[in-house]
């Protein structure tokens, strides 16, 4: 066993076999030829489900907020909060989460181009493609490295300074939960590393005005704009477009807390990066990601980050045919017995909820290894 | 900070949707035209005519304006240099039909009159300069001749008895277009030479061959005199830009070729060894492609790309940081954060780009 003593700590797992750096490099090839014979299939069919989805989201958005003007009506205001709900879901999710990351800039449909798309929501495209993009993606669940691991003020793993504060957590991830679009909207600001020092003020003043005047729009929009053109109709479009973030914004926490903060979900420590190569860039996607199952209808309102694991070996790759390619990575890390992290969404949301109270207290400091061991 | 008409103004995208419900010409986002008319040139090469629908689409003539058109999904744009009068309500194009051509292929094959394509803005400093010069030779190879031949009428505009010599090369001798139309214009002023030199024999007359110094010296023996212009495929436009630069009078030469020249192979760089690196893909290449662009494709990357000759500006992107050279231009550009055009940007060192 001599080799492996030498290899990075990230092949060391639990649940997984560990690899040698040549089987590393077959799996990194396997999953590489995977994304080629995807990449080179795309054409008509993907190119009509986005624009489809594209529609979708205009008339929903259209039809709810239309409804909400007769939203004195009980039943219009159900259904228009609804429908509203559902359209900012699939915008934010299947169409702008996805468009935003280049999965469709090869239709080279000006509307639809990664570099430049904006949705309906608070956060900042350009931040968005800096902070989650770059930030989250390039640097999966490494610690100091990754913002999106506890968002900087949530601890959920144990390799994470415990802090007093930390006590209440389960409430701070309530609010964070509910006002969940307006954390996003903030979060490329750092505004924790610029209270502790870390980040000069110079560098947020110069990154704010963008963020806030995205942040400013949208409120505009939902909460003065279109309640002030409802006239009569004022407060039933305020109180339904309050609902339909409010259960955006509850969805969307559920899913990508599920994505990287369930039981199994590993951290690594910066020095993984160190000559990471390709396959080993594949293993901590994988091993910082978990899966939700459910049918297709589940998938399309989760964006397909249902898939998260496969959403994080190939974030360019219209997640449209991320089921498909889901049950081929399954089968290739079976082979290479690496753990696929998958469950229900309630089993997997149990353990991120499991994480957020076990985490807020000191007593589980070096309990739990990690990857690192 | 916050302007209310930043706060009320919906997407523009989104006013497109609203629009396109109603008249598919309407768009606040693209301009559109209707292809009003198709006329056949040659056994490969036709004119396209297209309408647009908010008025004249400016441009110089010599330019070439971007047409985008949508083919199994994906929208392609090439450039065209409009063979209609500036300023004029109708726009008309002449495509040559290539086997490989996407673009050219669907023109010719499937485009049917009332389609509504895409317009782009118009590009490129293939234009006469100002005031125009008193002698000019204009050399056209294949479908370089719809620039040439733009040139060659705003010129007549300007002064219609401008001395001009044209030289204009084609494979055989069914392949010129407007042949017609140039005789007969040649005819009717006396200081218009045009030399039309099919390549291959034909039609019981010897191949003129390629573009040579001989051939050059035999019908304008005072190019040396005239401001030159040449467009045409790259092997013509190579051939004339050396010339001039060996007579040392590169700058009276303005030059278009349809694709960007191959790299020069003593450019003393070993591209293979240069990394790439993607930085959002967070994968580093090999860049053995001559350009950012090939190695991105390489790499299984689909970054948006248009007229791969650095005229759309589609495939614009940030480089984060290393050392590019722009291989229409030669300029370098070392800036860290600048946009650079993947499609004619070759790198000099390791180079991190943001895709």
């Amino acid at each position: 066993m001599h080799a492996t003593q030498t290899l990075p700590d990230v092949v060391r797992r639990r649940r997984s076999r560990t690899l040698t750096p040549a089987q590393i490099e077959a799996f990194g090839a396997e999953l590489d030829a995977l994304r080629s014979e995807v990449l080179d299939s795309l054409g008509e069919r993907e190119a009509i489900y986005i624009r489809r989805v594209q529609a979708i989201v205009r008339y929903s958005e259209i039809g709810g907020r239309g409804l909400l003007f007769a939203g004195w009506l009980p039943p219009a205001w159900l259904a228009g909060a609804g429908l509203l709900a559902f359209s900012k879901i699939v915008d934010n999710m299947e169409l702008g989460h996805n468009v935003m990351h280049g999965q469709y800039d090869w239709m080279n449909e000006p509307s639809l181009r990664g570099d430049t798309y904006e949705w309906d929501h608070a956060c900042d495209g350009d931040a968005w493609r800096h902070s989650h993009n770059y930030l989250h993606h390039a640097f999966t669940n490494v610690q100091g490295k990754d913002r999106d691991i506890g968002y900087g003020f949530l601890r959920l793993f144990a390799s994470q300074p415990w802090q007093p504060l930390h006590l209440v957590q389960a409430g701070v991830a309530v609010g964070l939960a509910t006002f969940f679009q307006w954390g996003i909207a903030l979060h490329d600001l750092e505004l924790d590393e610029v209270v502790r020092g870390r980040v000069p003020l110079d560098t947020l003043r110069r990154q704010a005005p963008p963020v806030l005047r995205k942040v400013l729009r949208q409120f505009a929009k939902d909460y003065a704009v279109f309640p002030v053109l409802a006239g009569p109709a004022f407060l039933p479009v305020l109180s339904g477009n309050l609902a339909a973030n409010l259960i955006r914004n509850l969805w969307t926490f559920g899913i990508i807390f599920c994505g990287h903060f369930t039981a199994d979900a590993e951290t690594f420590p910066a020095t993984v990066l160190e000559d990471e190569s390709r396959g080993a860039w594949y293993l901590r996607q994988i091993r910082g990601s978990s899966n939700l199952t459910g049918g297709p209808t589940f998938h399309f309102l989760t964006g397909n980050l249902s898939h998260q694991i496969e959403h994080h070996l190939y974030p360019d790759v219209p997640a449209m045919r991320y089921a498909d390619m889901a049950e081929r990575v399954r089968e290739i890390c079976a082979r290479y017995e690496q753990h696929y992290n998958t469950g229900s969404f309630w089993s997997q949301f149990a353990t991120v909820v499991t994480r957020i109270v076990k985490y807020s207290f000191p007593t589980w400091s070096a309990a739990e290894p990690t990857a690192a061991g | 900070m916050l302007s209310l008409r930043d706060a009320i103004l919906p997407d523009r995208h989104w006013i497109d949707f609203v629009l396109q419900h109603v008249d598919p010409t309407r768009s606040v986002t693209r301009t559109l035209a209707r292809l009003e008319a198709i006329r056949v040139e040659t056994p490969d090469m036709k004119t396209f005519v297209l309408r647009p629908v908010s008025g004249p689409v400016a441009f110089v003539a010599g330019q070439s304006v971007a047409l985008r058109v949508l083919v199994g999904g994906v929208c392609h744009e090439r450039c065209y240099s409009p063979s209609s009068a500036a300023g004029a309500a109708t726009l008309a194009i002449t495509v040559k039909r290539y086997a490989e051509g996407v673009v050219s292929r669907w023109l010719h094959d499937r485009a049917a009159l009332g389609d509504v394509l895409e317009l782009g803005a118009a590009a490129g400093d293939f234009v006469l300069p100002s005031p125009l010069p008193a002698r000019l030779l204009l050399i056209a190879g294949g479908s370089g001749i719809t620039a040439v031949r733009a040139l060659l009428l705003a010129a007549l505009r300007v002064r219609p008895r401008v001395d001009a010599v044209v030289l204009y090369y084609a494979r055989r001798a069914t392949d010129f277009a407007f042949a017609d139309e140039l005789r007969a214009l040649a005819r009717r002023r006396p200081r218009l030479r045009i030399h039309f030199l099919a390549q291959q024999p034909g039609g019981g007359r010897a191949g003129a061959g390629r573009f040579s110094a001989a051939q050059l010296d035999a019908r304008a023996p005072d190019y040396a005199q005239r401001r030159a212009f040449v467009c045409g495929p790259p092997a013509l436009v190579q051939a004339v830009t050396r010339h001039w630069a060996a007579i040392g009078l590169s700058d009276r030469l303005r030059a278009e070729a349809f694709a960007p020249p191959p790299a020069d192979g003593d450019a003393g760089v070993d591209r293979a060894s240069l990394p790439v690196h993607f930085r959002r893909s967070a994968r580093t290449v090999a860049g053995a492609q001559p350009t950012l662009l090939a190695i991105a494709e390489a790499a299984g990357l689909r970054p948006p790309s248009g007229c791969r000759m650095g005229i759309c500006h589609t495939c614009t992107c940030t480089k984060v940081s290393g050392s590019v050279r722009d291989r229409v231009t030669g300029a370098i550009d070392a800036r860290p954060g600048s946009r650079i055009r993947l499609c004619v940007s070759e790198p000099l060192g390791p180079v991190t780009l943001d895709l």
